[in-house]
């Protein structure tokens, strides 16, 4: 009877957790007093004491089992599709928050491992156990829908542009910054020279950092001056960006150029 | 044709492996012959060069030749057969939950290993160090160049996988990620036939899975960084090595030995492998046999030297000794108050670093509370996690203590701290692996 009863409890809070994900984050805290996470954790504490509770489990619980794993399929699909889209795209298409679905899953994974996993120990350890294997549903429902994002992205951009060319990769890497380096390159002596760069520091973090420049336009080396110090000897050539080097005749319009002293 | 240059280092690597492991499963050791074929050919690229031997496509092709054809007639002198162990066909009766894990592992590999025919080099680190070294050596044949472009910096870390480009390009391929698939897969297969030996093989698919999952390590076999190959060493070794102290194969500290040696070649900065090196001395000591330690030491110290030694010549220093650095440590923090610069640091740590892994660290405080109530009598995992733990801390509060710019650089911390996570999941199937379940789920 005990056991039936904290079946209905758990298996309400499972329900109550859905509302937040098709309404708004804060629904039941707005209206019931109770957050989410409060619920989650009741729901684990249900689910322990089942748990706990004599055996033999109930045919309902057994049924629970494949439901759960339909329902993670259905959170990493969803998650996926937010992921490879854009941010909102599932909640106006299916009025849904995927980033809410987390609590639910996670709690229907641990009800549903709860009352069907039967250890063959002392209670201690089957508790323990029990805590482990919640530690184990929040990692893979924790990392799971990110390394598939990640690997989403990765095929979409692969399908996206099949043929694309390293300047396209790269380009896609770097943005203008990469067209500015394959501007240098052709435009510098191909023996090499020297190239005067801003100093690093703002806003020439991506433009004076001397290391990078190099991997671009090698043979010529690069060195930093900074007109706020009065240089005594400038390089051959200077890189000219709208802001740098100071009263250059570059328009703020134009993005980059290169000057021959 | 290029491919077989790819091709022919596994295949070497495997050779190794299997005269060391002729019981292994074939894929375990042709792994394991990844991991230990390119940072061999690496190294002994280096050591050729330094003798005088440039760095060209024909001139390593020729070295490559000499080791496979080396490490065959040491395997005709030591009358290793050549054979490969057939496996018995027996029916191998997968659950559905072990079919989902298969694929899902299958999935993510794949899509890993595609992604690298697919990427070229373009992060930051990897542009303006590793992979810059990699061009000059491929275009000049030789070091000079590369050194004299990037000053001091060309030192700061070994060469391993420059040289691991440079084959690549030597070879006409333009991009050489797909060493970083190749390594991560590795990594998963060894990681999963270390966990089959502790655990049931649905737990050592899940551990797998989990493994591929874990921060940063998916992202990193995407990226041309050293952290990946550094941690997929130290952490394979660190593995082998806890697996001779369970059953004392002299094999398995050997590979263990060569491994975490590796990672030093990979990396040298972080202070990881005193670990494992404090490990293999402990049990000598309480076995009271020293040729543990020795062959340990015989097998370690040429891939922890070489490049401390190089660095030192060219810069006319005195070669850095590990002893020496430990106690130099130890005064800078003992001579002043560290007290609030430790909480400081602790504190950086838990916001900046530690953050990615928090789901991995519930399940290590899990995996502790499960062997204090189990009262398991086998902590050496947990143990060696702890050490590392007390090593990142202690060297982020030397870093702190001497640098003052010491809080820019989380990422490179968060990055360090990606051992972590392997070494946890171990720890993890190690426990799962004694559980005793008694209906089996689905």
């Amino acid at each position: 009877m005990l056991r039936k009863i904290s079946l209905i409890i758990a298996l309400i809070t499972l329900l109550l957790l859905w509302v937040d994900i098709f309404t708004f984050s804060g629904f039941l805290q707005l209206h019931l007093g109770i957050s989410t996470k409060i619920i989650l954790t009741f729901s684990i504490v249900v689910s322990s004491l089942i748990y706990l509770l004599p055996r033999p489990t109930y045919k309902l619980s057994h049924r629970l089992l494949t439901p759960t794993i339909i329902l993670i399929l259905i959170y990493l699909l969803i998650i996926t599709i937010e992921g490879i889209t854009s941010t909102g795209y599932i909640l106006s298409h299916l009025h849904l928050r995927p980033e809410a679905m987390f609590y639910p899953v996670l709690a229907m994974s641990i009800f549903a491992l709860s009352t069907n996993l039967v250890v063959k120990e002392t209670t201690s350890i089957r508790l323990t156990t029990y805590f482990l294997v919640i530690a184990l549903c929040y990692y893979l429902l924790r990392q799971l829908p990110i390394i598939l994002v990640q690997s989403s992205i990765l095929i979409k951009t692969m399908v996206m542009a099949p043929t694309a060319s390293y300047d396209d990769k790269m380009r896609s890497a770097w943005g203008d910054f990469y067209d500015y380096m394959v501007y240098l390159k052709q435009n510098l002596p191909a023996e090499g020279t020297v190239l005067g760069i801003p100093p690093q520091r703002s806003p020439w973090y991506l433009y004076g950092n001397g290391m990078l420049v190099q991997y671009f336009v090698y043979p010529t080396t690069v060195g930093n001056i900074d007109f706020g110090a009065n240089p005594s000897n400038l390089p051959p050539y200077l890189m000219q960006l709208s802001d740098w080097p100071p009263n250059n005749p570059l328009s703020v319009n134009d993005k980059w150029g290169l000057i021959k002293l | 044709m290029n491919i077989l240059g790819i091709i022919a280092i596994p295949i070497f690597g495997y050779l190794i492996t299997n005269s060391i492991w002729q019981k292994k499963p074939v894929l375990e050791n042709l792994a394991y012959g990844y991991l230990l074929g390119w940072p061999i050919f690496t190294i002994v690229l280096f050591i050729a060069h330094l003798l005088g031997l440039r760095f060209g496509l024909w001139e390593s092709s020729l070295l490559l030749l000499i080791l496979v054809f080396l490490t065959l007639i040491l395997r005709i002198v030591l009358k290793i057969p050549l054979t490969i162990k057939k496996k018995s066909r027996g029916k191998n009766n997968f659950t559905q939950l072990e079919y989902l894990l298969i694929i899902l592992i299958s999935f993510l590999l794949a899509t890993s290993l595609l992604s690298d025919i697919y990427r070229v080099v373009s992060e930051w680190d990897a542009l303006t160090l590793y992979d810059f070294r990699a061009q000059r050596f491929a275009q000049f044949g030789g070091m000079r160049e590369a050194m004299l472009a990037q000053g001091s910096y060309f030192n700061s870390y070994p060469l391993h996988t420059s040289l691991v480009h440079m084959w690549y390009y030597l070879l006409g391929f333009l991009s050489p990620m797909t060493y970083y698939g190749g390594i991560f897969v590795s990594f998963v297969i060894t990681f999963y036939y270390s966990a089959r030996r502790v655990s049931s093989r649905i737990i050592s698919l899940l551990a797998a899975l989990m493994l591929i999952l874990s921060p940063h390590l998916f992202w990193h076999s995407q990226i041309a960084y050293t952290n990946l190959p550094y941690t997929i060493s130290l952490v394979m070794g660190t593995i082998l090595i806890i697996e001779w102290v369970k059953n004392d194969k002299i094999s398995d500290l050997a590979v263990g030995a060569l491994l975490t040696g590796v990672s030093v070649w990979i990396r040298h900065p972080e202070p990881f492998w005193m670990t494992n090196i404090l490990i293999v001395l402990g049990v000598s000591l309480y076995k009271r046999r020293f040729h543990p330690i020795i062959l340990y030491l015989i097998l370690f110290l040429p891939f922890e030297r070489i490049w401390k030694l190089f660095v030192a010549n060219i810069n006319r220093t005195v070669v850095s000794q590990p002893l020496a650095d430990i106690s130099g440590g130890i005064i800078t923090v003992a001579n002043l108050s560290t007290i609030p610069i430790l909480l400081s640091v602790v504190e950086f740590l838990v916001r900046n670093v530690f953050r990615p892994f928090i789901p991995v660290f519930i399940i290590y405080f899990c995996v502790i509370i499960w062997k204090l109530v189990k009262k398991d009598k086998f902590w050496l995992t947990e143990l060696i996690i702890l050490l590392n733990l007390g090593l990142l801390v202690s060297g982020t509060l030397l870093f702190a203590l001497t640098q003052p710019y010491w809080q820019e650089i989380p990422g490179s911390l968060e990055r360090i701290a990606i051992i972590f996570a392997p070494l946890i999941l171990y720890s993890f199937v190690d426990a799962a692996g004694k559980i005793k379940i008694r209906q089996q789920l689905v």
